[in-house]
């Protein structure tokens, strides 16, 4: 295959859009299919609140940056937040009156796991699911984890046997993952957890965590190396100093094989996660 | 031959009534012999703290094969008996919100702390209350214990309250005093709840397997841990030992998120504060922050902070919800608990 075939594929490849066009140019368009997607944040930074906005927009025709399809959503955190995507789903019906679907929640399919085991284990009931579901409301799309971490962080020891154990499970099941997001064109989004770094004094730790802050406190995504070759995007999202009132976050591209190096600011309201314009257009005028 | 037909029959109607009584919530390990596992290897299976058959379907396999007693072909057996129970596929969101019970909330005895908190504490998640000594911390649990007992209608969850104590502040008098407020029976109230006082870290988490074991004979309606951190600071010191003490603060939270999610109880802990003590701290003046870091901070659903306003006022705010806006609420601690501020 020529480079150039390779080209057109690319051009090819859809998005989903994050339900706010802001967001979706940061990410030139939003989350690609085909492909492994995280968001890594500290806890209360909107990562749940981004999955759940981004299995409602999957709903949306292409022409409105959608898929036109229905999400799986696998929650390993408890409960999961009925309230939250109640609320989203309301406000998500109000925009989009037209829409064939009279519940947005019928379209989002939950799953709770509650063991890495088991979520190697699930990846070919979503295959089954995938190919043989009757469900009126084919195809999905999308399917969320929310949060990778929560599986690996409390059930391992500090062992050598089981950090083998534990990176085998990684690959097991980002590859599972991968597989199905090529075969079906399913855009997978995981969410991860951050862990603080700790050094002595001012010592510079060169590009150990890239530089992340949250909340004023150096930071690095949790899982380690193993687990950031398991993912293709890498989405920062953190909040400002620790002063109150807490209201601006921030995601920013850590990596991406698609993307430049890009941020946006972003607030929470209670209708989801909207970005901030200002920010984009002050950026702008300073590239210019 | 007669005889075993008449018992057959007998018991055929009863496994019925049984089935159909235990179609909500989580069922008792016991409904795997109606599989053909055998009530010995039943029993291993409650010793070892698994006492639903949700749990016994959602612990991985390798965990089912360290119990001692049952082989390899148990195993399967017995996971496949749980996996029939147990519907395992995909379910739309608007099928699972309308097959749960609508969440209920627990009063505070506040009524401005239960408006922030839209109704008050809810059942089925971690709340984590933190703040500094002396903020009511502990007067909000006591509290707790007694209006979790109170009926629906009147802001309760009418179940049992346990409480395990890491710093042994639980006084038994003061669910007595609050007892009088709601007009509730004093002896009964104490009766309605399970005291366990914890002494160090794996006493603690041993102490959830037990709170399982309970939680399936009756309905509990909250769980207080008081405080989650305490013990966590005397057991583990040092830089040395922070990569352990949060690895096993991180599988205590994780069982304590099962229970909420299996049995719908509303479970409260109290974290302790550490002043920031980084040079940066200079400028902004003295800083507290909850203790457990990223590790709390994930796992908690709801993470309210305490502190003290003036006389007998406290403040609580809402810092993180992943569906409450954040606010803040005035309340009063007095000799009825906690209860609104008197201007």
């Amino acid at each position: 295959m020529r480079a150039e075939n390779l080209l057109q594929l690319q051009h090819r490849t859809q998005k989903c859009t994050l339900g706010c066009p802001v967001l979706d140019r940061c990410l030139a368009g939003g989350v690609p299919c085909a492909s492994v997607t995280e968001f890594v944040g500290e806890s209360g930074c909107g990562k749940t609140q981004l999955c759940l906005q981004l299995a409602l927009s999957a709903q949306l025709p292409p022409s409105h940056g959608g898929l036109s399809a229905s999400s799986i959503f696998i929650h390993t955190e408890f409960p999961f937040p009925f309230r939250r995507l109640r609320h989203l789903s309301r406000a998500f019906r109000a925009s989009h009156p037209d829409l064939p679907c009279s519940d947005p929640c019928d379209r989002v399919f939950l799953r709770a796991v509650h063991s890495a085991h088991e979520l190697l284990n699930l990846i070919p009931t979503i295959e089954t699911f995938l190919l043989h579901s009757k469900s009126p409301w084919r195809p999905v799309r999308i399917i969320v984890i929310d949060s990778i971490a929560a599986l690996f962080r409390s059930d391992f020891e500090n062992t050598g046997s089981d950090l083998r154990r534990r990176s085998s499970l990684f690959f097991g099941i980002s590859g599972g993952l991968r597989q199905l997001a090529k075969r079906f064109g399913i855009a997978v989004v995981v969410t991860n957890q951050v862990v603080d770094l700790i050094g002595d004094g001012d010592v510079s730790f060169g590009s150990l965590g890239n530089g992340l802050y949250s909340s004023g406190r150096r930071v690095c995504p949790a899982l380690g190396l193993a687990w950031a070759h398991c993912v293709n995007s890498r989405l920062f999202l953190s909040k400002d100093e620790d002063e109150p009132p807490v209201k601006t976050r921030k995601m920013r591209v850590v990596f991406a094989p698609h993307l430049p190096h890009s941020s946006c600011e972003y607030v929470i309201k209670g209708e989801g996660v909207f970005g901030v314009e200002m920010m984009q257009h002050r950026e702008e005028e300073i590239n210019l | 031959m007669m005889a075993a037909t008449m018992e057959q029959q007998q018991q055929r109607p009863q496994q019925q009534d049984e089935a159909e009584e235990i179609q909500h919530g989580p069922l008792p390990v016991e409904q795997l012999q109606a599989s053909g596992i055998a009530a010995t290897d039943v029993k291993k299976l409650k010793d070892a703290g698994i006492c639903t058959v949700e749990s016994v379907a959602y612990t991985p396999r390798k965990d089912l094969l360290q119990i001692k007693g049952i082989s390899e072909a148990k195993v399967d057996k017995i996971i496949e008996a749980a996996s029939k129970l147990v519907p395992m596929g995909f379910t739309s969101a608007s099928e699972l919100h309308a097959q749960r019970d609508a969440i209920i909330q627990i009063t505070t005895g506040s009524t401005e702390l239960d408006k922030i908190l839209e109704g008050g504490v809810e059942t089925g998640s971690i709340t984590e209350l933190y703040g500094e000594f002396r903020s009511g911390k502990t007067q909000l649990c006591h509290t707790l214990c007694v209006t979790c007992q109170l009926p629906l209608d009147q802001g309760g969850g009418e179940g049992k309250a346990m409480y395990i104590d890491a710093e042994g502040t639980f006084r038994p008098q003061r669910l007595l005093q609050i007892a009088d407020r709601f007009g509730l029976n004093g002896a009964d109230v104490l009766e309605n709840v399970a005291y366990a006082r914890a002494y160090n870290t794996d006493h603690q988490s041993r102490l959830l397997l037990e709170a399982a074991s309970m939680m399936v004979e009756t309905r509990f309606a909250v769980m207080i841990v008081d405080s989650a951190t305490a013990l966590y600071r005397t057991d583990f010191s040092g830089r040395g030992e922070l990569s352990a003490r949060q690895m096993h603060l991180a599988k205590f939270l994780r069982s304590l998120q099962k229970l909420a999610d299996e049995f719908g109880v509303a479970i409260v802990i109290t974290n302790q504060v550490v002043s920031q003590v980084d040079g940066s701290a200079v400028f902004a003046g003295p800083q507290i922050k909850p203790i457990g870091g990223n590790i709390m901070a994930h796992a908690t659903t709801t993470r309210l902070a305490l502190r003290k306003g003036r006389g007998e006022e406290r403040i609580c705010k809402v810092i993180s919800s992943p569906c409450l806006a954040e606010a803040e609420a005035r309340f009063q601690i007095c000799a009825e608990g906690v209860s609104d501020v008197k201007d």
